[in-house]
Parts: structure tokens; sequence; C-alpha cells
């Protein structure tokens, strides 16, 4: 037999759990339940490391059927074993219909373990930006646009996904309602090498989606003059809080 | 490219757990080992990590991931991916595994066996050209541990090892807690397998825990045990002095307990170093 051969029927065996074959003794199917036990409880084991605060909020059972199901949808592929959990918050999503929180918390984690490992990318801090801006005119800054960090993720969220991650952070039960009053956005993004999140409200939820999309500075300031009565001062504090935030890398050409 | 010198020292495998002791203290050992996969990242931590380490200790690489048994060839996405983390952290060297991890685009996540046949042989070589090809170094293979074995084996794993390195100019990393495990696994002779790797190519030993059974696993979630200590004894008098490491990757302890338990490996090895001189 050919060692492709052999190969393929050895993965089948591991992945499908087959019938015992009577070609081989005792001891062989022994080893190949070693195999085979350790293939599922590895990824699994990843899944729940990957998707921890889901694994909390959901329990072992659910998870694990959930984890399970993934798995044969979705068989790894990738050389990482974190590659694992690629996709696993839309499985959740389909298994989950009337639970959205947890698709949501999934994406959460996901995405916050990507930004981790994600590029370091040139932020633009306070003082670098005052110098960039020292020369502007009103048009100036009517007319700037802002490059954002590249591995900053917005995302609209119906859920208190974010209060949910927080508290069982602290190892405490999430209260209060699961569902938010009404739908915003979820940003996720590094300071340093500290991935952070923070859920956004109007305002500012759809003036950061805006310059994200390459709107200036001055629509985004009309668009929060119509929306709510903000003022010039209060989108200048805001620009303010995302270059403390580390949120912004330079002025966009 | 095609030699890589002898060096002797005592390591560790570099472990979130102990990312802080590593960044925070000088601890006493003279290389460490990373798992390649990672730190094969875009970016982030790991890799602020792993730079300050190398700054303070040299650094082996040990993949998990390159399936150099496989048959239908190596990913070569994964190939440039390594370099490209051996270019920037300038590794003593680059190991991995004798096995194969999946086949038809799937991964196992496991270090699979092989069939010691010819035809095995043959595509084990090949990879190992190709992978050597790409990343302009010789690398060092470990002889796996095993649960099963092929009835039509043409070889012993340790001809099948010795012939690899022979014909591809490849290193052994040689892990002596792997040796027992299959010895125990497959009813061979440990004594035996030592004997039949060719001396001048073992540049690393790995020391690890397994769990004890009806068949053993190489678990790495305890302390070497004393049967595994003794066949180092003997590996030392064999092979001489050689860079050792202790593997370690659940129920991981404080990071002394590890350093004592290295403390251990440089006794044995320094107390087979008298006997020789």
């Amino acid at each position: 037999m050919s060692l492709l051969a052999v190969q393929r029927g050895f993965q089948t065996r591991i992945v499908e759990a087959g019938e015992v074959d009577a070609a081989h003794d005792s001891r062989f199917e022994a080893g190949m339940a070693v195999y085979r036990n350790a293939y599922r409880a590895r990824l699994i084991s990843c899944l729940r490391e990957t998707y921890n605060k889901t694994w909390s909020w959901i329990g072992d059972d659910s998870f694990d059927a959930a984890a399970a199901h993934h798995l044969i949808l979705n068989p790894p592929t990738g050389w990482t074993l974190d590659d694992v959990g690629v996709g696993f918050p839309e499985t959740l999503k389909q298994l989950f219909p009337d639970d959205p929180e947890v698709e949501e918390l999934a994406w959460l984690e996901w995405e916050m373990q990507q930004v981790f490992i994600a590029p370091d990318s040139r932020k633009m801090d306070g003082a670098a930006f005052a110098e960039a801006t020292a020369d502007f005119g009103d048009d100036d800054w009517a007319e700037m646009r802002l490059a954002f960090a590249p591995e900053i993720r917005l995302r609209p969220i119906a859920t208190a996904a974010a209060l949910i991650w927080e508290a069982l952070s602290r190892s405490e039960a999430p209260g209060g309602d699961v569902m938010l009053p009404s739908q915003t956005r979820l940003m996720i993004w590094r300071e340093g090498l500290r991935p952070c999140f923070r859920q956004l409200e109007p305002p500012e939820a759809e003036a950061l989606d805006m310059m994200l999309g390459g709107a200036t500075f001055g629509s985004m300031c009309e668009f929060m003059q119509d929306s709510g009565g903000a003022t010039a001062e209060m989108a200048g504090a805001m620009l303010g809080r995302w270059i403390g935030d580390e949120l912004i890398a330079g002025l966009a050409v | 490219m095609s030699h890589i010198a002898p060096f002797t020292g005592f390591g560790l495998g570099l472990r979130r757990e102990h990312h802080a002791d590593f960044l925070e203290h000088d601890v006493p050992v003279d290389f460490v080992e990373i798992i390649s996969e990672n730190f094969m990242v875009d970016g982030g931590r790991p890799l602020h990590t792993l730079d300050k380490v190398r700054e303070r200790h040299p650094v082996a690489m040990h993949g998990i991931s390159m399936s150099i048994g496989g048959a239908q060839g190596l990913n070569a996405d994964y190939l440039a991916r390594l370099k490209q983390l051996a270019d920037r952290i300038e590794p003593l060297w680059v190991s991995d595994h004798l096995c194969w991890t999946g086949i038809d685009g799937h991964n196992s996540h496991d270090l699979l066996p092989l069939p010691y046949t010819q035809e095995a042989l043959d595509i084990v070589c090949a990879n190992i050209a190709q992978a050597q090809d790409v990343l302009g170094r010789v690398m060092l293979f470990e002889n796996p541990s095993s649960y099963v074995s092929f009835p039509d084996a043409d070889m012993a794993e340790w001809e099948f090892l010795a012939a690899m390195a022979a014909r591809t100019g490849c290193y052994l990393l040689l892990d002596v807690n792997n040796i027992y495990v299959s010895a125990i696994n497959h009813g061979f002779d440990a004594d035996a397998f030592l004997a039949g790797i060719p001396v001048d190519r073992v540049r690393q030993i790995h020391l690890a825990g397994h769990t004890p059974g009806d068949i053993v696993i190489d678990t790495h979630d305890r302390a070497v045990c004393e049967d595994v200590w003794s066949l180092y004894a003997k590996a030392c008098a064999r092979f001489g002095p050689c860079a050792t490491m202790i593997e370690r990757d659940d129920d991981i302890p404080p990071l002394q307990d590890l350093l004592d338990e290295l403390a251990i490996a440089r006794d044995i090895a320094a107390a087979q170093e008298r006997v020789a001189a």
C-alpha cells in the first residue's frame, strides 16, 4: 500500500471514528484510539481556550456540542491550531438563533485575539497630531481626513456582549438585560500591546463609522450637529480621545 | 547551510506561563526553545516577548506543523512563514518531528506515525531537501512517540533516522522520553535504538514526562521519570555533551521546579563526562 493510501486511511479512522478493523490486532486498535481521542480532545480544548468566555456563558455541554458540530463542518486545514476557531461565531449564530449574544460574544473573543497578534503599526500621538495640524486654517480642519490604525474592528451589536465579557472577566455573573435598548457599535483596537474594546454610544458610533469610511472631519461635525446638537468642542474632545486611545495612524493624504 | 556546530547547554521551553519570568529575571538557562508556530504571527505581544528573550538567550526553534512525512509534499506558505521567523531571530537551529500531521488539506494537529518503509524514506528525504533549501539551513528532526506501528515496515525507526540523516545531511533531535515511550509501546530495545543513532548527527536532546498505562502516552504533563533519567545517562555516555532541554506543555509548574529538574540533567551529563574523561 502506498504511503498516500496509508495516510488517507489513517486519517479517516481518526476523524470518523470508524469500526474496528479486523485486519489489525487489539494493540493496533488501542493505539488508534489514542490518536482518535487526542484529535477530538485537542481541537475542542483549543476552542474552549479561544472562546473561553463563550464557553462559560453557554456551559460545558452546549459548548462541546457546538464545537463538535463546528469541527465536523469545518475540519481544520490551517497549519496553526489557532485557525480551528475560524468561523466559530458563525457556527454559533446558526446554532443559537434566539440568543444573539452568543455569536456577538464569540466574535468579540475571536477578534480580540486577532488584534492581539495583528501587525504592529505606527500611531499618531497628541504631540505629532498637534505638529501636523499647527498651521491648519478652518478649511484645512473641515477637509481633514484621518488614517486609522489598521487593526481596528467595528461592528454593529444588538446585545450586551461587551458587558457579559467584562462580568465574566471578573468571575461575576452577568446581570441586566441581554439585549441593548437599541443597536450600537462595538470597537476593538490595540493600545501598545494590549487589545481593548469599547461599546460606542451615539453619535460617536456613527461619527467613527463615517471617518473610517473616509469622510472629512467637517462632514462628521455637520452630522453630529444635525443628529443631536453636538458642538465643535464635543467633536474635538472625541477626536482627542481617539488620539489618546491610539486609534489614529496619521492624517490621510 | 550544511553544518550546525555543537552547542552544549541546558535549556527550557518558553511557555506563556513563564514569559514574565524570562522578561523580568535573568533565568539561568543556556538556551530557550520555542514552539515555532506560536510566534509565526504578524505582530503584537508574542513577537515582542520573543525579541526580548532573544536579547538574553540563544533560541532554538521547534516546530510541530511541517509534516515532513506528508505524502503530498510540504506547505509552501508554512515554509515561507517559518523562514521569516528564523531570519528574524537567528536561532541556534530549526527542528521539527519525523511525522505527518494530515493529508488532503486536513490538519489533525497531531504528530502521526510513519510506516518505516523505503517509500516513506524517499518521501521524507525529498521533503527535508525542500525544507532545508527554502530555509537555507540544515534542520534537526525529532524521533516521535508513537502508539501504533505498521507491519509492513522495512526498517526499525533508528535505521530510518540514520538513513534519513545520511541522505539529507540533517541532524537529529533525540527525544529520550519518546524513545522510552515507543520502546514500551512497540516492544523494542531502547538501548538498541541509541546504538543505532549516528553519534555525529545528534545536536539536541529532549526530556519530558509521560503517562504510564497499557499504552504509554507522551503527555509532557509531569516530571521526568527515573527510567527516562537512566536512559538519558546512557544517551550522554554515547553522544557526549549535547544541548539538553526539558519539555513541559501541560500542568505547567513554577519555573523554579523546571530549573530544579534541569539541574538533574546537568548532574547526569556532568557525571557521564567525568566517566568519559
